[in-house]
């Protein structure tokens, strides 16, 4: 091992111990944990996982609800199945891969690119539709009852 | 109108967290990340009029309603599966 690389390990070490991005190891490793469970249960047949609060409370959809289930569905590699439960994480799909998109071109690669997501009009329509998916999901009539989870 | 120049003036535009908040959004079922997504939007509403303290004020609300949504379901999960998974797994192991 050259001195360059040693010096390298111990910067990549002080990094680590950095409060910041120790609390980000901390939160990917419960993440991990916790997304374990959802490999082996499946949240409509076991009792172990929380039902949604919200939920229990009023009797009416969230827009969160059915995102345990999606996730087990796509962690069984049924992508489509899952998202069925819940669209919002598809939304959530595409804006992540449009910042990693964006990250590559920009940061890597030194383009000049607008970032859709900070257009007023952009984040207003997915406010509206966010709020809008909430309100659909819970009318038990034939199109938006392919919204429920 | 969408395609403003880019006035060099302009400070930075402040992160709007529009994943963060869309996150909690999905994860919790507060209306928290609702919160969070309404700031998220107000972040880039107040920068595009030109109220660079709103926006920054704004960033720094999407940021805080998401990360907390997101820690109290975290918790109400892990204290959840603590009490009710493991009585039940015990009660799988056990032969039930």
């Amino acid at each position: 091992m050259s001195p360059s690389s040693d010096w390298r390990s111990w910067e990549l070490w002080e990094v680590a111990i950095k409060p910041k991005y120790f609390l980000i190891t901390l939160a990917g490793i419960i993440i991990l944990a916790m997304g374990s469970l959802y490999v082996f249960f499946d949240p409509s047949e076991t009792a172990i996982f929380p039902k949604c609060p919200f939920f229990w409370l009023t009797g009416l959809y969230c827009p969160g609800c059915g995102s345990q289930r999606a996730i087990f569905h796509i962690l069984q590699g049924d992508i489509i199945g899952g998202i069925q439960y819940n669209i919002l994480l598809a939304l959530l799909g595409l804006i992540l891969l449009y910042q990693l998109i964006y990250y590559v071109l920009n940061n890597r690669l030194k383009r000049q690119i607008r970032n859709w997501l900070y257009m007023p009009m952009v984040t207003n329509t997915i406010l509206i539709v966010v709020i809008l998916f909430w309100i659909l999901r819970n009318v038990p009539v034939y199109p938006f009852s392919l919204l429920a989870p | 109108m969408e395609n403003q120049p880019i006035n060099q003036d302009q400070p930075t535009k402040p992160n709007n967290y529009l994943a963060l908040a869309i996150i909690s959004t999905i994860l919790c079922c507060l209306p928290a990340g609702i919160v969070s997504i309404v700031y998220s939007t107000k972040v880039n509403s107040e920068y595009f009029q030109g109220n660079y303290e709103a926006a920054e004020r704004a960033s720094k609300n999407a940021k805080t309603w998401g990360l907390v949504a997101i820690g109290i379901a975290v918790l109400g999960w892990i204290v959840y599966v603590a009490f009710f998974g493991l009585a039940f797994l015990g009660a799988l192991g056990s032969g039930y």
